[in-house]
């Protein structure tokens, strides 16, 4: 006795939540200006020295509290010390498409910091990847830049002259 | 003077849930018939709806197939009161645990119902059908106060 193969029942559902998030006077201080000049801040922690990128207002080792003063700028050059390439259609929840793939992404530590940022990094094959090889961060032009995140794409290797 | 500013953003991210052999009867029942089947267990005759496959107290796996009042009495509930985009309905309304007649189990859907003073634990609710299904549970659109 064969049974008749059916379609599985599928609920498809979208999942749709806008929230809004308060940045704080470090975060805010970060992103506005990255979208009015192009540059990356960390902040230094006043006790450790400690210098803390993404900036944060509380030190994570210290627990002490620091303030936009303790904001410093980078080069925007750092370390990629950790690497991936991602193969899988993963959903990008601020827009609820699939981003197009493979794409890479990395632990990238910028110099004259003590912490690493992740983030994703503009090259698909690892056989051009050495652990530790200078990349830069790319900025968007000035016309293009919101104050979020994507006004860095991504990192990219320094090419040796 | 600090600068405060804030990160508009969004989770948005498309699912797709295979619901099942058993899900997939109740929730088309209530789409295309307009009635709440549940599922009876042959050796404890214990109704459940939602249906499921097999017996939380014998472990048998349930085959029959019953109807179930679109009526039913409510054993709990809370008022929601705080307003965002994904709420479905406008608040205030309440969530409930409502036995429907014929079954033996609570089964969670909202209230249209926003005032703590009408809502009670015991009152009778009753089933409003969506008059274009969509293939999942608010097919049922809420249950009314009768």
């Amino acid at each position: 006795m064969s049974e008749k193969k059916e379609e599985p029942f599928t609920i498809n559902w979208l999942t749709d939540l806008p929230y809004r998030y308060a940045l704080g006077p470090v975060a805010s201080k970060f992103f506005r200006v990255l979208k009015e000049s192009g540059k990356l801040l960390a902040i230094k922690c006043r006790k450790c020295g400690k210098v803390l990128f993404p900036p944060r207002s509380v030190c994570a080792d210290c627990l002490v509290e620091m303030t936009v003063d303790d904001m410093v700028e980078l080069s925007g050059e750092g370390s990629l010390d950790g690497f991936t390439v991602v193969n899988y259609p993963f959903v990008d929840p601020n827009t609820g498409e699939t981003r197009p793939f493979p794409y890479g992404y990395g632990a990238i530590k910028l110099k004259g910091t003590d912490t690493w940022m992740l983030h994703f990094v503009d090259e698909t094959d690892p056989g051009k990847i050495k652990p530790g090889m200078l990349v830069k961060a790319v900025i968007k032009p000035k016309n293009e830049r919101k104050g979020t995140l994507e006004d860095i794409p991504y990192f990219r290797a320094v090419e040796k002259k | 003077m600090s600068e405060d500013k804030y990160f508009h953003g969004r989770i948005r991210v498309p699912y797709r849930h295979v619901a099942g052999a058993y899900a997939g009867r109740f929730i088309q029942e209530i789409g295309n018939n307009k009635r709440i089947m549940g599922v009876k267990c042959s050796r404890c005759g214990k109704v459940y709806v939602p249906p499921r496959m097999v017996c939380f107290a014998c472990f048998e796996k349930m085959k029959e197939w019953v109807e179930v009042g679109k009526q039913g009495t409510v054993k709990g509930f809370t008022v929601v009161n705080y307003s965002t985009p994904v709420m479905p309905l406008k608040p205030p309304f309440a969530y409930g645990i409502i036995e429907l007649d014929g079954s033996n189990t609570g089964f969670v859907h909202i209230i249209k119902e926003g005032d703590p003073k009408k809502l009670k634990v015991g009152m009778r609710v009753e089933a409003v059908f969506k008059s274009n299904p969509e293939g999942n549970i608010l097919d049922i659109e809420y249950f009314k106060p009768v």
